[in-house]
């Protein structure tokens, strides 16, 4: 999963017209999401889900989506399964259980995922700069941002290094030898962070990153028509369902 | 451009210094090759020009640096960065932004350029590192050589009159150190001053003006490239070659190798859409051999280790070890693997317990841990954090783990990235020694130095394919056209034609 994550996010469409937006109009978007999902009910948490699959289908993300909703399908399995033995009866209200855990779940992380993986970091940070967030929280932000692909990679060559090892690398070695998987594969992940982070300030250094003064944007953001365009669906969407939660 | 003046560095905490008494004048335009043993203080010579070293680092400077006529001393990072550009080893560490376009216009953006500018030193600087093809593409799906045309792209852009490159070609194949002579001919032809702090000195002989030789922090040498043609100078100090292939040793492997230990038939796999990376590759494999595997970046020879040692799973054929054939998931464990990042492989908290690592260990095995530790020079070392060795001392440690656990093959993946002379000679002494104990060492490498001290035959993989092989009395012959071929006269098929 995190490979074929990692993958995806190396294979950017920039003709997508979800690539093309104004991150602070998805920023705006991720938030409206949230809020609604937070207070939303079954039939309104429903309607998102099928919003949110539908632009994770156009943005080439079908697979997370898969993926997403089985971890909560299982997940509510389990839930439901721990909660018959222990209580010794079944759950009141399994369906809305399910809505809550399954769409509403997908939905939030389908959300932030389809935020990650369209939008350029360069275009993100000018978002920030144009609503006047200061350089000092920007630059931190950017690396932190850009170390996420590299931290990925690295978790993805200490685990086959575990593998080739033996170290815990078995699914069941999960469950089995957690203190194995806790010592080697986060301690050394750690220590490579840190090991990374300092190379990277470095050449930031070097780069002349902490230069006093204004930068200048090459590309500023811009709202500008599918911005205006996409929000306005978005609402329109969401005061549809909520007009329809009052009649079913 | 630029004038050092008895610069003395020690480092936070050290007693001895790193470089003492450095004095040092480079002419403008000038390409300058500085080089010397590991740990001899390149890098940290480049660092104390570049500021890094006093401000970044942390220690005491002693001396003057002028760049360009100014002084650098006491001034702030960013106001040395107007003067001096880095490019530094590790490609993968010296990206802000994800994309090219992003990548090469940022620094320019935070210098606070006005647009015209902005895009009028993108465009020259694409063209000067000749990637305009991969503007628009993402850093992470890039190779090695063009992350490294990419961070020399963006620092070009900057237009700093002098440029620092540390260890440039480290992360480089022939294919990609080609491409990279090219750039560096049209930069030096611009006017650009230069200087590449290298290992792997043999690209550089028809461009470098000036080598400063650098041994246990002192400058010994400081004047024309000619000295480097001396055998005996070169193998004094530790330096790798030059202007001809190296001496190939004669063959090691042992009598006693009849016994195939590794038997590979029509073997194909690949990762994801593209399972055909690896095609029907056929080897057979006896005890005590060593070979190596060579080729251009992306042909197939990670994926081809990956398969064999079961992280990847074959598309087709058998792989069978001592005559039994396994599947992917038996094969784990039974072909030991060193890859050019041992620090990654290394997990434990003693140098000891890294061969311990597994659950249920009992005493004979730990008994065995300290005999490996001691065939591995590291018994001394034993309750040090395997973190704070030295490379070599990783490497070696990394190697003893794999032992321990008692493969028939090993694999080590670019185990001479970064090496001097010396320590490869130590290297190709301690697979000769593996060779002996009747395990098969499979080499992949870029590095013709190690293969022509320990390695039997070389496999020359292109497109997932072994398309030569080549036994030691060929070796000098191809060794010969693999760094003197030229990508500047001809096409692709010239390249191929010239190599195969």
């Amino acid at each position: 999963m995190i490979r074929s994550f990692t993958q995806r996010l190396g294979q950017r469409n920039p003709n997508c017209v979800f690539e093309q937006l104004d991150p602070r109009c998805k920023l705006l978007i991720v938030l409206i999401v949230t809020i609604a999902i937070v207070f939303s009910n079954s039939l309104m948490s429903s309607g998102l889900f099928i919003a949110v699959g539908i632009v994770a289908l156009f943005s080439r993300l079908t697979k997370a989506l898969l993926f997403t909703s089985s971890f909560w399908v299982l997940l509510w399995c389990i839930f439901m399964l721990l909660f018959h033995i222990v209580m010794r009866q079944a759950i009141s209200a399994p369906r809305a259980m399910f809505t809550a855990m399954v769409f509403k779940g997908t939905a939030l992380i389908m959300t932030g995922l389809w935020f990650a993986v369209t939008t350029k970091l360069r275009d993100f940070t000018s978002a920030l700069e144009a609503w006047r967030i200061p350089k000092i929280i920007i630059l931190p932000l950017t690396i932190a941002v850009r170390f996420i692909p590299t931290l990925f990679h690295e978790s993805l060559v200490i685990r086959d290094s575990m593998k080739l090892r033996r170290i815990a690398h078995r699914k069941r070695d999960l469950l089995k030898q957690p203190h194995l998987i806790g010592h080697s594969y986060l301690a050394l992940i750690t220590i490579r962070s840190l090991k990374m982070a300092d190379e990277l300030a470095a050449v930031a250094e070097t780069r002349g990153l902490a230069r006093p003064g204004k930068s200048k944007i090459f590309k500023p953001a811009q709202f500008k028509r599918n911005d205006y365009l996409s929000l306005s669906m978005l609402l329109v969407l969401i005061i549809v369902l909520i007009i329809a939660s009052y009649f079913v | 451009m630029l004038k050092i003046d008895d610069l003395t560095f020690t480092y936070t905490g050290h007693k001895l210094p790193a470089l003492e008494s450095i004095n040092l004048e480079v002419a403008p335009g000038k390409l300058v090759l500085v080089t010397g043993p590991s740990g001899s203080g390149k890098s940290t010579l480049l660092h104390c020009i570049n500021g890094l070293a006093q401000i970044h680092y942390g220690g005491k400077l002693e001396g003057d640096i002028h760049v360009a006529g100014r002084d650098t001393s006491g001034k702030p990072l960013w106001q040395i960065s107007e003067l001096i550009g880095t490019v530094f080893q590790n490609p993968n560490t010296q990206f802000f932004q994800l994309t090219v376009a992003d990548e090469i216009t940022f620094g320019l953006e935070y210098a606070g350029f006005d647009n015209k500018t902005i895009k009028d030193r993108f465009r020259k600087a694409l063209a000067d590192v000749e990637i305009e093809h991969l503007r628009n593409r993402d850093l992470f799906t890039l190779s090695s050589g063009e992350k490294q045309k990419v961070a020399l792209a963006s620092i070009i852009a900057m237009d700093q009159p002098l440029l620092l490159m540390d260890e440039p070609t480290a992360n480089l194949d022939i294919v990609s150190i080609h491409e990279l002579i090219k750039v560096l001919q049209k930069l030096k032809n611009q006017g650009r001053t230069i200087i590449i702090s290298e290992h792997r000195l043999w690209y550089l002989r028809e461009l470098a003006d000036q080598v400063v030789v650098i041994k246990d922090g002192k400058l010994i040498y400081d004047s024309e490239p000619d000295i480097l043609n001396c055998s005996e100078f070169r193998d004094e100090i530790g330096l790798r070659i030059w202007n001809e292939p190296g001496e190939v040793t004669k063959s090691y492997v042992p009598q006693n190798n009849n016994s195939p230990i590794l038997d590979i038939t029509n073997l194909s796999g690949g990762v994801g859409k593209n399972k055909q990376i690896i095609k029907n590759v056929s080897l057979s494999l006896k005890a005590g051999n060593c070979i190596a595997l060579m080729g251009h970046n992306g042909t197939g020879k990670t994926m081809l280790s990956r398969i064999l040692t079961g992280l990847q799973k074959q598309h087709k054929g058998t792989v069978s070890i001592e005559g039994k054939i396994l599947k992917p998931k038996h094969r784990i464990g039974k072909i030991g693997c060193v890859t050019q990042h041992a620090e990654q492989q290394l997990f434990s908290d003693t140098v000891l317990g890294e061969l311990l690592l597994k659950p249920n260990i009992n005493s004979i095995e730990g008994d065995c841990s300290e005999e490996i530790l001691r065939q591995y020079d590291l018994i001394a070392l034993k309750d040090r954090h395997p973190q704070t060795l030295s490379g070599g001392e990783k490497q070696r440690l990394a190697i003893a783990a794999s032992m321990a656990m008692n493969p028939g093959i090993i694999i080590l993946d670019e185990p001479t990235s970064g090496m001097d002379m010396l320590r490869m000679r130590n290297l190709s002494q301690q697979i000769k020694k593996l060779c002996d104990k009747g395990l098969a060492v499979i080499v992949i490498t870029h590095d013709i130095e190690l293969v022509s001290l320990c390695c039997d035959q070389i496999l020359w993989i292109e497109n997932g394919t072994i398309a030569k092989n080549i036994e030691r009395q060929q070796y000098i012959k191809f060794f010969n056209e693999l760094i003197k071929f030229n990508t500047q006269e001809g096409n692709e098929n010239e390249i191929h034609g010239c190599l195969l």
